[in-house]
């Protein structure tokens, strides 16, 4: 259930800084042009910058750079925002939380943040603390009136699971703009897009991908817990997963892939940013959509909606 | 001249290791209104006492300063030892020279200076002291009681069989409060109904208490003995005095809503008694469910009954009654389970609250008794309990423990064994609190006898699984995470306070916490006490407490009540507020600023003046800040006593 | 900071873990050792790993039994720990820290070893993802998929995107800049000459730090009683 009171005060503007994700662009592009695709249509401009890099808290967690070296990364990615006057919308639960938490950590550590601006000051940058960044998840639940509007080819008899990952629901627990155990926001919006709601009991479990772990622990650790997840995703033939998450579909769309060619099991179940289901139900070309480059191929999804509308 | 005593004590080693007493002995020599000062090892002892009567006896003294404690420990001890010496007991002051100055002080020096200073100060102010009488109040002896629980119904009965008449005021149709809603009672696991029934029949047969069901406290004036209540009695749209109670018009009724009885396990009709042994038997209309009232159609009940006791036309009433004090016991809430996602209470169907539980096993309950999950009607073989939910919890809930879950849950964990002796009972707990007379000992029973797996660690989520419910958790002493596959999960959601206490609070003018619980005088001394005079506590509203405490304070307030109420008088401090008459020009700002509404408009000689209510003043001294003419003046802290003090302080002292 | 965490009170604390630690780990006093945060974590699900217990080691001063354990590189960073815990404990950022803390003891260097290539990529691209496949069956499959040569350059341009995202050379060269003048840099060159100790397993610890002194630090096994 939405929590009125922290999506009230989710600035919901005509436009905003559209923050980058790596892993998006170099494995899901998908993920950006749908979302660059479905706000336009809603009406709200997004502007983008080539200055900005790697959100930068990716390294901080891999203990590879102490905090005194990513936060400056960070807080240079913040000021970049910053100068475009905006307010930052990003489209990856990582990217959101580095930028909220060690913002939040600046604002509340004053001292740290003068070294910080020392630094970015040789760069003739400095971190104001002066934009909001928003999850895509607060922005579409905003915006749920106007994608109502929009919607002209609802998605009939598409049955659709949902993942929202972990960085932001539990991350940010009270502020969270949904409750983590029980969020409706993606529901309402299948619903809206006029699918058909499924779950299933591990819905609401971790990915797996930890971070890191794919990559440190991923035989003993990553990819044993998947495996839970996907057994229990396959059991309730759904049509399609939606994540809001670049590093969820990651592990969610190629981890498939994996099983399959361990010959462990055949799971076949497309993984899709919300961004990419809502455009669909737009009526936007599912190769601008970037459904092509998904590993799980999305092409019995597609087939099955053209049946359906035929 | 004056001849003032000066009493300095020692109080042990607790100022005399800090202040210099014969410096101060000395000092308060040399002073001009002081005939004799002498110092003591413990002031407020017996021979301290005696000697302070000898000494006044002795230098036939017109005013006493004791330089010792806070006035709060002894002030009232002190008075009556001038009393008793035959000195009017407000010709007296204390120099506070241990809180104020041995305990806070840095060093012998400043302490010293410090009481020195003090008591020059308040021998200023005695020698400007004038006697005062205490003030005495006609008490009516009525009692009014707030809430029909176990806690509610003690205290009448109790006052009641004192002799005194009690008013027992009850916002629902029926006594019984959550006590009547339980099925056993720990540790002996009575029936609950069992015990409390025949108390409620004896409250409603009770010759010297009126009861007044389905009515609500709407406002509240006055003072300790004189209180002024304004009760709403709600339109019931039945006859009291006509029904019988035969319950005829129940089965006619078209209307299903949930019940609250039956935590929403089952309905009940519009026209409804919230159980079988309601007292009274009448039931009452439920107007926001009703056909008749939302629509104008139906009135079956009407045409039903034998007794033609139905009265749709009945209006509210509110009636004002006097009374002389009154007892709190408004008793609380469950706290509200939905809030734990996590556990998907509301949203899984076999998730049920402590309630639902209640009235699951209870046998005048939905099913007659027998324990069944909510969603299929199957028995469930795999059962699990969770403790502190909403307790022990600044993020979701409160921080506070509710003391009585752990205790329940034990209980409910050796009925449900009693029930289903094949089951596979779970406890999830975090600590557990036993610590009543047999407590301990009933868990160990439920561990040991029952076979109930107590395992320590607070679930993180239920999942639902097809048809069962997985419980994923820490088992803390194996420090490894662990699933139960239950068939049922009952969370122990624990105590609240009601949501309107605040409110409730406010109209009563007593203090209550962050909580909502109403605030005991001193959590160790007085806890059934509130800072209004006349207004007692008892039970569940006051805190989280089982039911021998809240009998057990039902009849402390009873018996404080009744002290009150055995004399035709009670007497007040006169330390209060005084109009001078002929000082006064009537401009009334006093009342405006009174929070107290102590001040009322009088006639002196033709003139409107100012008129303090003896019996409601506090003495807090806002109208005498207020007043512009000086009339108004507060006795025992006049404007010319303190001045005197501030002067007297900055004297220089007077050494050789 | 509380009496817990005093730096007087509790020297051995500070010896192993540095004062920017303490701003995340202050809040671990408040700690009522429910175990919440275990039942839903996953790491706890597939390791011995426990956060309770983590906590747990730390207050009694038995630091040296987190830092150098290989469980404390375990946690997945999902946050439920911290969404289920009563007294809003951010766990996550605290085993961040104790990271660094174990990385310093020379514990752990064969973990971040592994993350490696990925810093490189963010030193050179300014992108810590770059486009290209270790696995060539993904390849193999997205070409299936999009009817390409399965390049994620030859995906995006069907798409109507530039062949490659690439970040402005201002921000490459001060991304550089940063890494360059906060040291990180210099960690990167040194990585692959690290030499690290292996972290010990759960029973390895629990033998050698049975027994410690008064301040939480191992004061050998007992001494043979002479009157045995």
């Amino acid at each position: 259930m939405p929590r009125t009171e922290v999506l009230e005060k989710v600035p919901i503007d005509d436009s905003y800084f559209l923050f980058r994700s790596c892993v998006s662009s170099s494995k899901y592009p998908g993920i950006e042009t749908s979302t660059e695709e479905v706000f336009a249509r809603l009406g709200i401009e997004l502007e983008d910058s080539p200055e900005q890099s790697c959100c930068g808290g990716f390294i901080t967690f891999t203990s590879l750079a102490e905090v005194t070296a990513s936060l400056p990364a960070v807080a240079r990615n913040l000021s970049i925002i910053e100068e475009s006057g905006k307010n930052a919308l990003t489209m990856c639960n990582g990217c959101h939380m580095f930028l909220t938490e060690f913002g939040h950590f600046m604002d509340h550590n004053p001292d740290i943040t003068n070294k910080v601006n020392e630094m970015l000051g040789m760069l003739g940058r400095e971190y104001k603390g002066s934009s909001h960044v928003l999850h895509m998840l607060e922005a579409v639940a905003g915006l749920k009136e106007r994608i109502k509007e929009q919607i002209t080819n609802p998605l009939k008899g598409l049955r659709v699971a949902t993942h929202y990952g972990c960085h932001y629901l539990y991350g940010f627990k009270h502020d969270a703009v949904d409750d983590p155990y029980m969020p409706t926001v993606l529901e309402e919006l299948i619903d809206i897009a006029g699918a058909e709601n499924v779950t299933y009991p591990e819905a609401r479990t971790c990915c797996g991908s930890g971070l890191t772990q794919i990559i440190i622990h991923k035989e003993e650790m990553s990819l044993p817990f998947l495996k839970r997840k996907l057994d229990s995703l396959k059991k309730i033939e759904a049509d399609a997963l939606i994540v809001v998450c670049p590093y969820c579909m990651t592990i969610l769309d190629r981890g498939q892939f994996k099983m399959e060619e361990r010959g462990i099991e055949e799971y076949g179940v497309p993984v899709l940013y919300i961004n990419q289901l809502l455009g669909l139900a737009m009526g936007i070309d599912p190769v601008k959509l970037g459904l092509e480059a998904h590993i799980t191929p999305v092409k019995r999804l597609l087939e099955k909606l053209e049946a359906s509308n035929a | 001249m004056r001849k003032i005593g000066v009493f300095v004590c020692h109080c042990g080693t607790n100022i005399s290791s800090m202040v210099d007493i014969d410096r101060v002995i000395d000092s308060a020599n040399r002073l001009p209104d002081v005939a004799c000062a002498i110092d003591y090892q413990f002031t407020c002892s017996a021979p301290g006492q005696t000697q302070i009567r000898d000494t006044i006896k002795k230098y036939d003294l017109d005013g006493v300063v004791i330089a010792a404690c806070s006035p709060r420990m002894h002030e009232p001890t002190f008075r009556k030892t001038l009393r008793d010496a035959g000195l009017n007991p407000y010709m007296m002051e204390m120099a506070n020279i241990r809180e104020h100055t041995s305990w806070v002080a840095l060093s012998r020096d400043e302490a010293t200076a410090k009481a020195i200073d003090l008591v020059r100060m308040k021998v200023a102010k005695v020698a400007r002291l004038r006697p005062l009488e205490e003030i005495h109040l006609p008490v009516t002896r009525r009692a009014l009681v707030i809430g029909g629980g176990v806690a509610g119904i003690g205290a009448a009965l109790d006052i009641a069989d004192g002799g005194v008449d009690v008013i027992l005021v009850e916002r629902s149709p029926s006594l019984g409060g959550h006590m009547a809603q339980y099925d056993k009672t720990f540790p002996t696991l009575d029936c609950a109904s069992c015990i409390l029934t025949p108390k409620m029949v004896e409250v409603a047969s009770h010759p010297n208490i009126k009861l007044l069901t389905y009515s609500e406290v709407e406002k509240v004036t006055g003072f300790v003995g004189a209180y002024s209540v304004k009760v709403r009695k709600r339109a019931r749209s039945v006859n009291l005095e006509k029904c019988n109670g035969c319950g005829t018009c129940l089965e006619v009724c078209p209307v299903s809503v949930p019940s609250e009885f039956d935590a929403s396990l089952a309905e009940r009709s519009a026209i409804y008694r919230p159980f079988p042994q309601a007292v009274p038997a009448a039931p009452a209309i439920d107007r926001e469910s009703c056909i008749y009232f939302r629509t104008g159609k139906c009135r079956a009940c009407e045409k039903v009954c034998p007794a033609d006791a139905v009265d749709y036309a009945q209006e509210d009433e509110t009636v004002e009654v006097q009374v002389g004090a009154i007892v709190v016991a408004t008793g609380f809430h469950f706290f509200d389970a939905r809030k734990y996602t996590e556990y998907g209470y509301g949203s899984y169907k076999d998730v049920i609250s402590w309630l639902q539980f209640e009235r699951l096993t209870n046998a005048s309950g939905p099913t007659g008794g027998k324990l069944r999950r909510p969603s299929d009607g199957k028995e469930p073989k795999s059962i699990v309990f969770i403790h502190c939910v909403g307790s022990r919890d600044p993020s979701k809930g409160f921080p506070y423990c509710s003391r009585i879950c752990c205790m329940a849950t034990a209980k409910h964990a050796v009925i449900t064994r009693s029930k289903i002796p094949d089951a596979r009972i779970y406890s999830f707990y975090i600590d557990i609190r036993a610590a009543g007379k047999g407590y301990e000992e009933f868990v160990r029973r439920a561990i040991e006898k029952e076979d109930v797996q107590f395992i320590k660690g607070r679930p993180s989520r239920i999942v639902q699984r097809d048809d069962k419910l997985l419980v994923r958790s820490e088992d803390a002493f194996l420090g490894r995470q662990i699933e139960v596959e239950a068939d049922m999960v009952i969370l122990t959601n624990g105590a609240a306070a009601q949501n309107d206490a605040a409110e409730l609070a406010q109209m009563l003018g007593i203090g209550y916490d962050q909580y909502g619980f109403f605030s005991e005088l001193h959590p160790k001394l007085r806890p059934v006490e509130t800072n209004r005079a006349g207004i007692f506590l008892a039970g569940m509203c006051q805190g989280p407490k089982d039911i021998p405490e809240s009998v057990a304070q039902a009849s402390a307030s009873a018996a404080k009540v009744l002290g009150i109420l055995s004399r035709d008088q009670i007497a007040r401090e006169p330390v209060i507020a005084e109009v001078d008459r002929g000082r006064c020009t009537g401009c009334m700002d006093c009342m405006e600023v009174c929070f107290f509404t102590a001040v009322e408009e009088d006639e002196f000689m033709g003139r409107k003046v100012a008129k303090v209510l003896q019996g409601v003043c506090q003495g807090c001294g806002a109208c005498v800040a207020q007043c512009s003419s000086g009339a108004m003046e507060l006795c025992a802290f006049s404007d010319e006593q303190i001045h005197a003090e501030i002067t007297a302080l900055f004297a220089v002292e007077v050494t050789e | 900071m509380s009496r817990l965490f005093d730096k007087e009170l509790r020297p051995e604390l500070y010896s192993d873990l540095s004062e920017l630690t303490f701003r995340f780990i202050g809040d671990l006093e408040k700690c009522m050792q429910c175990g919440k945060c275990v039942g839903n974590c996953p790491a706890a699900s597939v390791t011995q790993y426990n956060s309770r217990r983590i906590i747990h080691s730390i207050k009694m001063g038995n630091v040296e039994d987190v830092i150098k354990s290989e469980e404390l590189w375990s946690c997945f960073f999902c946050s439920s720990c911290y969404a289920s815990c009563p007294k809003d404990i951010n766990f996550p950022f605290t085993v961040a820290m104790l990271r660094y803390a174990s990385l310093y003891a020379g514990y752990g260097w064969e973990y971040v070893k592994k993350l490696l290539p990925y810093a490189l990529d963010y030193y050179r691209t300014g992108m810590t993802v770059l486009q290209d496949e270790r696995n060539p069956n993904i390849t193999r499959r997205r070409a299936r998929n999009s009817d390409t040569s399965g390049s994620m350059a030859d995906v995006r341009e069907k798409m109507g995107l530039s062949r490659e995202r690439k970040v402005s050379d201002r921000a490459l060269s001060e991304v550089q800049f940063i890494s360059d003048v906060s040291g990180m840099t210099r960690i990167l060159k040194e990585l692959p000459d690290k030499k690290e100790k292996a972290p010990l397993s759960r029973s390895e610890l629990d033998r050698i730090l049975l027994v410690t002194d008064r301040n939480g630090k191992f004061a050998g096994f007992p001494e043979e009683d002479d009157n045995a």
